[in-house]
């Protein structure tokens, strides 16, 4: 996705475009009105708008005229910049972000580990001056390495908003402020605290090295963190990283690069051979062949020519292609699967609501907590100790408590689960589709075209006496010979096949669902079923009918002037992998069920080589949604595979709906889960990866509560009466940014998930 | 019995949760979105370790425009989502992106961060 979302449109002039630049450096209102009169100056523009507010500029522009590039350059010469949206700057920006944590964890390790050393040597190092040398080592880890902690802080509670910055920064303050008046003005405590520690003017407890620990194994919780969450979003990254940052652009037969974000629709793009294609269009020159597999999975290169459709992302072979930009930006279809995928991984499952209510006001209850914890020990602890005690403890709570552990647990699994799904070709719509699915327990397939090829062929010819198998073929082929129907594509193909000469009708009527009738060669020839045979008064092909019926063939009966003369068994053959992929679902306890406008016969055949639990039979298409039903009526939960289009209905009626090989095709919004490639074995992957994601967040939700509510009541001391534990702030500390960063690598596993392995059926 | 420091604190404390629980939870100031004339109504918004405004007032029925500018650096404020309309945005330091909502219903849409914990609302008024 573009940092700048320029919502690009057209006017009906065709050469208006809107684009919004973000704007930096400017520092009060008059820079924008300098920067507004600045784009208006530039030849084209029509409009221009500049908001300080959000350091933006929303510019109309002729787009014969000018260009991004320009706005960008006038702005700059104006003293200012103005960024042309490029997806690498979030990276850079990332890059620069993690050398910084990793500088500050650095200081922070450089000072604090001696101040930790020195308090827990227990007098053994102790010298003069020791607690103003800890003060002084502490310093650089507040301000410098615990700077941003406390920023955000500050940032939060400006707004009435709390996060982890703000338990952070105030158990740490807490501490830091204690032991430095503790330092500066130990009379002030003792006195304050009735003979402080030890009493009788003993020097009162200081605790720099629970800021300084706390602060360095926050950053640390932090730095581990923000590399998992890296690798967290690492498919989204590889896939928007598939479309180049430049295009060629051809102009008056001169080809001139330019930046992707300035390829227009209508712009000829050309495409060098082993180059990847900059955005959607189709050919006007050049043959070539693509690899597409980036996209669609589909493993072959597929041949480009002239009016063959290329997309964005894709590999460009050996040939050069030159093509006339269709879709460009976030319109392509690169850009709609990535934007599927991101929408859908920010989308809320239900499973995580409670979390999310949680997650809403676990700051200020925690605060709420520390605030009882510190009165509770200040009442309770022996005099002498009580300031300490009741301080230590509720910085403990502070810093225990990790509310982003249960933040992560839902984000961070659907991150990498939907990330990996798209990377093996499986787009899930939303959380809630993935939710849905890793619960179904009956598969619903359609036969044509899902299981089976979707093809059609002749199997066998049966020919009455006096009759030859080609004769058949022939008469058959040439009545059928202007009929769209894929059984008679199968019937055509197979004369042609065999070498027939096959004629043309004379004339030709076509019954749906019955079959055609045609004059051929001054003959009156009759192709279809055994509905249309009996209402012509047909007989005599019962015999062959069984035959073929028996071996799961459609039989297709042919009559020349009133005689049946002969019946083709056609077949759809199996998809290569359907047995296996059947077989992979029943041994995840599922119940596969298959339905079909097909006879008995030959839907038995299929589900008997399928190993198919339950058929339906002669369901006509607006009947699917009617075997959903009466599948859900038995208590079922069902998902439903079809094409997306035909199958809307029975989609959005079953609890999944998932469309297969949808392609580049994203946008079917009937189905949950869609199927980029037209390979089966994308089905029990999407339900694998459905189950496996949903495992990963209930262990994540389960840990990040049982952490936090097991953690936050031990930090507060409430086990000291049974066992005597009290946790420091240092381990609580530990415990704190382990627990994200726990669940965010138990997220990671999911991108170990694989496709079933194509088996020979 | 109590001494008067305990007196002090307990008391103390008692007022520091009420105040807490008044800061997070009390009333907010509500914002209303600019409209345009024939277009949607637009809001800026900014993300800042919270949201600025964090109560959007909306009418009703007009499509909206919000423009996100995120300045801070947090992990947990990348994530925009509006849960209840399907919408959910990465938004990069430093950029404004823009978020296109249709017309809305009347009601009250909240919206988070990524983690739910920053938190607030857009209201949806005839």
């Amino acid at each position: 996705m573009n940092a700048v979302e320029a919502a690009s449109s057209r006017s009906p002039a065709g050469a208006l475009e809107r684009m919004d630049l973000a704007v930096s450096g400017m520092t009060c209102a008059a820079c924008a009105r300098r920067v507004e009169r600045t784009l208006s100056e530039v030849e084209g523009v029509q409009e221009c708008s500049v908001n300080f507010a959000t350091r933006r500029a929303s510019v109309l522009f002729d787009a014969r005229t000018t260009s991004v590039s320009a706005l960008a350059h006038a702005v700059a010469d104006a003293g200012y910049r103005a960024e042309v949206p490029q997806a690498s700057t979030a990276e850079e920006t990332d890059a620069a972000e993690e050398r910084g944590l990793r500088r500050r964890l650095a200081v922070a390790v450089l000072f604090g580990l001696p101040v930790v050393v020195l308090a827990m040597s227990h007098g053994a190092l102790d010298f003069t001056g020791s607690t103003w040398v800890q003060l002084g080592l502490t310093l650089p880890v507040m301000v410098y390495s615990g700077g941003p902690i406390f920023r955000a802080a500050w940032a939060a509670l400006r707004h009435r908003s709390a996060d982890m910055n703000v338990l952070v920064a105030l158990g740490t303050g807490a501490a830091f402020i204690y032991s430095v008046v503790a330092t500066v003005w130990p009379t002030f405590m003792v006195a304050g605290d009735h003979g402080g520690h030890g009493g009788h003017g003993a020097a009162p407890p200081i605790y720099f090295e629970a800021a300084a620990a706390v602060i360095a194994f926050v950053l640390l919780g932090r730095f581990l963190e923000s590399r998992a969450r890296t690798r967290a979003g690492d498919a989204i990254r590889r896939l928007q990283a598939l479309a180049p940052s430049i295009a060629t652009v051809l102009e008056n037969g001169v080809e001139r690069e330019v930046p992707l974000a300035e390829v227009r629709v209508g712009d000829r793009v050309v495409v060098r051979p082993g180059q990847s294609i900059p955005v959607d269009g189709s050919v006007v020159d050049g043959t070539s062949s693509v690899d597409e597999s980036m996209l669609t999975g589909e493993s072959l290169p597929v041949e480009k020519a002239a009016g063959a459709e290329v997309f964005a992302g894709t590999m460009n072979g050996t040939g050069r292609l030159v093509f006339r930009a269709a879709k460009v930006g976030s319109d392509t279809a690169l850009q709609q699967i990535v934007q599927v995928v991101e929408r859908a991984q920010g989308t809320k499952a239900p499973i995580a609501r409670l979390a999310d209510v949680v997650s809403g006001v676990f700051t200020p209850v925690v605060l709420l907590i520390a605030i009882a914890t510190f009165a509770a020990w200040f009442v309770l602890a022996p005099e002498e100790t009580r300031l300490t005690m009741a301080l230590l403890n509720a910085v403990a709570v502070l810093v225990i408590a990790c509310p982003c552990a249960l933040g992560l647990a839902t984000p961070a699994a659907l991150m990498v689960g939907m990330g990996r799904g798209a990377q093996l070709g499986v787009l899930v719509k939303s959380a809630a589709s993935l939710e849905g699915a890793s619960r179904i327990d009956t598969v619903v397939l359609d036969k044509t075209g899902t299981l089976t090829q979707g093809r059609p062929a002749v199997v066998r010819v049966l020919a009455a006496s006096g009759m030859t198998e080609e004769e058949v073929l022939t008469l058959a082929a040439a009545a059928e010979s202007a009929s769209e129907h894929p059984l008679a594509r199968a019937v055509l193909s197979e004369a042609s096949n065999r070498g027939l000469k096959v004629g043309t009708p004379e004339s030709f009527t076509s019954t749906p669902g019955h079959g055609v009738e045609a004059q051929v060669g001054g003959r009156r020839v009759l192709v279809g079923s055994r509905r249309m045979l009996d209402g012509r008064g047909v007989s005599g092909s019962e015999d062959a009918e069984r035959v073929l019926t028996t071996d799961g063939q459609t039989p297709v009966l042919v009559a020349v002037d009133g005689r049946w003369v002969g019946a083709i068994g056609i077949a759809d053959p199996e998809r290569e992998e359907a047995a296996t992929v059947v077989q992979s679902l029943r041994s995840m306890g599922l119940h596969v069920v298959m339905l079909t406008g097909d006879h008995e016969g030959p839907a038995a055949r299929v589900a008997r080589a399928l190993g198919i639990d339950r058929v339906f039979a002669g369901v006509l298409p607006s009947g699917k949604a009617h075997v959903v039903r009466t599948l859900q009526a038995e208590g079922r939960r069902v998902a439903m595979v079809g094409d997306g289009v035909n199958d809307a209905p029975a989609l959005a009626e079953a609890d999944l709906g998932v469309a297969m090989g949808t392609g580049t095709d994203v946008a079917r919004d009937a189905a949950g889960v869609a199927l980029l490639r037209s390979d089966l074995r994308g089905l029990p992957a999407a339900l694998g990866l459905a189950r496996t994601t949903m495992r990963v967040i209930r262990q994540n939700l389960f840990w990040a509560f049982l952490y936090n509510v097991l953690g936050i009541p031990v930090a507060a001391g409430l086990l000291y009466g049974l066992t005597g534990w009290l946790l420091s702030p240092m381990l609580a500390s530990v415990a704190m940014s382990l627990s994200s960063v726990s669940v965010l690598l138990n997220s990671l596993r999911l991108r170990r998930l694989r496709l079933p392995a194509p088996q020979a059926a | 019995m109590l001494d008067s420091i305990e007196v002090g604190v307990v008391s103390g404390s008692v007022l520091a949760a009420a105040a807490t629980v008044l800061f997070f939870f009390g009333p907010r100031q509500r914002t209303r979105a600019r409209s345009e004339v024939g277009g949607a109504q637009e809001v800026d918004l900014m993300v800042d370790g919270g949201y600025r405004p964090d109560r959007i007032v909306v009418r009703a029925g007009v499509p909206v425009k919000l423009n996100v500018l995120r300045t801070d650096r947090s992990a947990c404020s990348e994530q925009l989502v509006l849960g209840d309309l399907g919408v959910s945005r990465t938004l990069p330091t430093g950029r404004v992106v823009t978020i296109e909502l249709p017309a809305l219903t009347p009601g009250a849409y909240d919206f988070t961060c990524g983690m739910s914990m920053l938190r607030g609302r857009l209201i949806a008024e005839v």
